[in-house]
């Protein structure tokens, strides 16, 4: 089981990882459009105005248009930049109105009757905003822990319908609170048999989205479920870590 | 409901608080036994002479209705591919019945059985009590020509004993047998049956 946990937080860290590098080509297309950062902006030399030659006449007075028009176009340079430094700081935070995908990591008690039961899942999933009206849905594989043998594989999907606040505090936070009904299965060994118990459930969520960086996103979750595994009901109090685009 | 947080989700045109508390009590309503429960999930057989009870996990364990009554058991879990009245001995086996001997008379029976058998003695006579109290004795042995593990047990009730013989191809000696057996009971039973 160990493994299972890292290989959960190496796909996590490469996720996040790719998140950032494409993070920083993301852009309004009025921010893509100008060199203001980075290193076109860095590799144009800054540009002097020259001084002028002691010439003659004609030529000594084209030459000192020339500076002076060289001097114009590095003072808009300076400008354009000083703008485009006050817009990123002042981004105004566009309401999210797309779907969005997200992995998470899921940790939920499956009681075993015998001291055993802990599960550790990974989930794949996405949601969907109308206004306040918040959907999702996710899948998830995780591995529950069996005190008397092997331990056992859950699998299951859930679907989340439910209220987020609007617009998001200080232009990062959105928290929300959601109805979450699930269905799956339980499948383990027994007595070196295999079994299968249905698992199914309904309950509440509520958490909040923390904007880190455009449209990338971390979440926290805390839910609880009234679930049936086989012939038992069971309370299933459930922390959920997302990381999301 | 005309609250400052029902007006602000009134432009959905639905109440999300009586949404939610609704939910909520249709998901603490959900019924079934709690899993946390000792014996949750599990399935009971009282002899019908009173002796003994034997609580099972069904699936695997499947009972054999055509030699259980009368004071008997027998509980199978099937080889793989198999169902129960298959001619191949089943992957589990466990057997019960009442016997008006000692458990320590038993035992020692038991043990001149194995030996004779030719069979190899893995762990035994060993002491041990099951949950509602009721001590006991076993016998852990391997018959090597059957290639198949045996876990010989005898309690002691008010008057007789009640002995529970389980057969497998797979190593008795682990906890989900020890837990099953933690499980046995003999009259006088502890409070009503599940």
């Amino acid at each position: 089981m160990s493994v299972l946990r890292w290989s959960l937080a190496l796909v996590l860290g490469l996720v996040s990882t790719m998140a950032f590098a494409q993070a920083g080509e993301l852009g309004s297309p009025d921010q893509r459009a100008e060199p203001a950062f980075g290193d076109d902006f860095d590799e144009q030399p800054e540009a002097e105005p020259a001084e002028p030659a002691p010439t003659s006449g004609e030529e000594g007075e084209a030459e000192v248009s020339a500076s002076e028009t060289a001097s114009d176009e590095g003072a808009a340079a300076e400008h354009d930049l000083e703008e485009a430094e006050h817009d990123l700081e002042e981004e105004p935070w566009d309401p999210w109105r797309g779907p969005r995908v997200e992995i998470a990591y899921s940790h939920y008690s499956l009681t075993d009757g015998h001291g055993g039961g802990a599960v550790h899942a990974g989930q794949f999933g996405g949601a969907y905003t109308f206004g306040r009206l918040r959907l999702g849905a996710y899948g998830e594989f995780g591995i529950r822990e069996y005190a008397l043998g092997p331990d056992d594989l859950v699998a299951r999907a859930s679907a989340l319908i439910g209220y987020q606040h609007l617009p998001a505090i200080g232009n990062h936070l959105i928290p929300f609170a959601v109805v979450e009904g699930t269905a799956g299965a339980v499948f383990g060994k027994r007595f070196s048999t295999a079994r299968a118990d249905a698992l199914y459930g309904l309950g509440l969520r509520v958490g909040v989205d923390l904007r880190i960086v455009r449209t990338l996103w971390i979440g926290l979750s805390l839910g609880y479920l009234r679930a049936r595994v086989g012939d038992v009901a069971d309370n299933l109090w459930n922390v959920r870590v997302r990381l999301g685009l | 409901m005309s609250t400052r947080f029902g007006r602000s989700l009134g432009e959905t045109g639905v109440s999300w608080v009586r949404a939610f508390l609704l939910v909520l009590i249709a998901s603490v309503a959900a019924c079934g036994p709690a899993a946390g429960d000792r014996y949750a999930g599990l399935e009971v057989f009282d002899d019908s002479e009173g002796l003994y009870r034997v609580r099972y996990l069904a699936p695997p364990w499947e009972l054999d209705e055509s030699e259980s009554g009368g004071g008997a058991l027998r509980l199978t879990i099937a080889a793989e591919g198999d169902s129960l009245g298959s001619m191949r001995p089943p992957k589990f086996e466990l057997q019960a019945e009442g016997s008006s001997r000692s458990p320590q008379s038993l035992l020692e029976q038991e043990e001149r059985r194995v030996v004779a058998a030719g069979h190899t003695m893995i762990a035994g006579p060993r002491a041990l009590t099951v949950d509602s109290g009721v001590q006991g004795q076993e016998i852990l042995s391997f018959d090597p020509v059957a290639t198949r593990f045996n876990r010989y047990v005898a309690l002691a009730g008010t008057g007789d004993t009640a002995v529970f013989r389980f057969s497998s191809t797979v190593d008795l000696d682990s906890l989900e047998v020890d837990d099953m057996i933690a499980g046995f009971d003999v009259a006088p039973f502890e409070g009503a049956s599940p």
